[in-house]
Formats: structure tokens, C-alpha cells, sequence
């Protein structure tokens, strides 16, 4: 691994551990743009479509 | 998150279910870094309900009509969050509802998976955004390792482990 590429993923993980130690509502809160955005991505056509209704999947998300 | 966890704990205090607890990726945010997700999985017990036996979803569902909640597919939408309540599926799943710890969101109590059940069942369903999740929880150093592994060799998950950790840890620094 070239230097470059060390430096990119050092910067990811550092960005990781920000995250994480971000205060329970702020990740809350962030989690909830991300519902969002994933929602408006996928929501309507994949995730809810198909399913019937009483029928659980395997596991949840 | 505050809206969807007071319903919770109204079908709670109407006798619909009797334990709650938050896992999946929503459950994971409690330990690690927020990672997107479109629901909430929530596993739940029903009073006298036997393990043995189907358990009946229904009382949810009607819950839910009678007091105007959406409902769609198996998911009922709680403050805007698609919630999947499970009943557990074996005892794994029974012990991690059992032994949740309870912490605070905007204000209101919630139960959450331990950072060790949490991954214990992301190990047992081993898809490739459960192999992430662990990793994720492994980089954040969120996990007791004694407990971790006491957990695995009691649900018969030791060997899945060992193979999770030839595949995704060795070499790792």
C-alpha cells in the first residue's frame, strides 16, 4: 500500500472515531437525514412495494 | 426517534407487548458511528406468550389502526420511522431482549441491545452488512471481549467467530 492510499484511510478512520463519539442525540439526528435520504433513494419502489402484509423478513435492517 | 419511542412504551403500558429492545443498525448507533438504514428493528416479548409457540402479530397491527398509525407492509410507521417489531427466534434473541440496557434519547428512555448481543446476532445472520457492522464495532473497541465470547460459546457461534476473524481480521494491525 502506497503512502497516499495509508494517508486516505487514516483520514477515514479518523473521521469514523468523530463520528462515533459524536453526543447519542447528534447521531440520532444524523441517522434520521440518512432514513431520509435512503427513503427517497430506494423507499417507495424497493423497500415497501412487494411485501405482504404479517409477513416478516429473516432480520431487520 | 422521540415520537416513535413514546409509542413504544404506550404499547407497552396498553398490555400489547411486555419487553422491548432496539438492535439492528439503529441499535448498532448507540455504540459505533451512524450508518444509514431506511427502519428500526425493535424485538419484542408478549406477556404469556409461550416461546413454543407462533405468536400472534395481530394486537400490533390493531394497536397501531386504532390509535391512526400507518401501517405498511409488516412495518408500522412510528414518528417516522418504519418500525419491524420482532418477537425473538430463539434464545439469543431472548437474551438479548432480556438484558438490554436502558439509556436516554431526546429525553426518553429507550432499551438497546448490548454492543455484544448486537453483534452476536449480526455474526449469527452474517450477511455483508453484518460482517461491516462487526467490523465497525471491532474498530471502535465497543466490545468486551470475556462477555463477547461467552455469549458466542453459549449460543453455539464460537466456530462462525473463528472463521469471521480468518476471513476478516487476519493480517489486520
Amino acid at each position: 500500500m502506497n503512502r497516499r492510499m495509508k494517508a486516505v484511510l487514516e483520514s477515514k478512520r479518523q473521521e469514523r472515531e468523530r463520528l462515533r463519539a459524536l453526543p447519542l442525540n447528534d447521531k440520532i439526528a444524523m441517522l434520521e437525514r440518512l432514513r431520509d435520504r435512503a427513503l427517497r433513494i430506494g423507499g417507495t419502489s424497493l423497500f415497501f412495494k412487494g411485501q405482504k402484509s404479517g409477513v416478516r423478513s429473516q432480520e431487520t435492517e | 426517534m422521540r415520537e416513535t419511542l413514546e409509542a413504544i412504551h404506550q404499547l407497552r403500558a396498553d398490555g400489547v407487548i411486555s419487553a422491548y429492545a432496539i438492535g439492528g443498525a439503529v441499535g448498532a448507533t448507540f455504540y459505533v458511528e451512524p450508518m444509514a438504514t431506511m427502519d428500526i428493528g425493535v424485538f419484542v416479548s408478549f406477556q404469556g406468550a409461550p416461546d413454543d409457540l407462533l405468536i400472534d402479530l395481530s394486537p400490533l397491527y390493531g394497536w397501531a389502526e386504532a390509535h391512526g398509525f400507518e401501517t405498511r407492509g409488516e412495518y408500522i410507521v412510528l414518528g417516522g420511522w418504519p418500525v419491524q417489531f420482532l418477537p425473538p427466534s430463539d434464545a439469543l434473541d431472548q437474551e438479548a431482549l432480556a438484558r438490554a440496557v436502558e439509556t436516554e434519547v431526546e429525553g426518553v428512555k429507550a432499551r438497546v441491545m448490548t454492543a455484544e448481543h448486537l453483534v452476536a446476532i449480526a455474526l449469527r445472520v452474517g450477511r455483508a452488512k453484518d460482517c461491516a457492522r462487526i467490523l465497525q464495532f471491532i474498530e471502535a473497541a465497543a466490545l468486551d471481549a470475556a462477555v463477547l465470547e461467552d455469549i458466542l460459546a453459549r449460543h453455539g457461534l464460537a466456530r462462525k467467530w473463528a472463521e469471521f476473524g480468518r476471513r476478516f481480521l487476519e493480517g489486520q494491525p
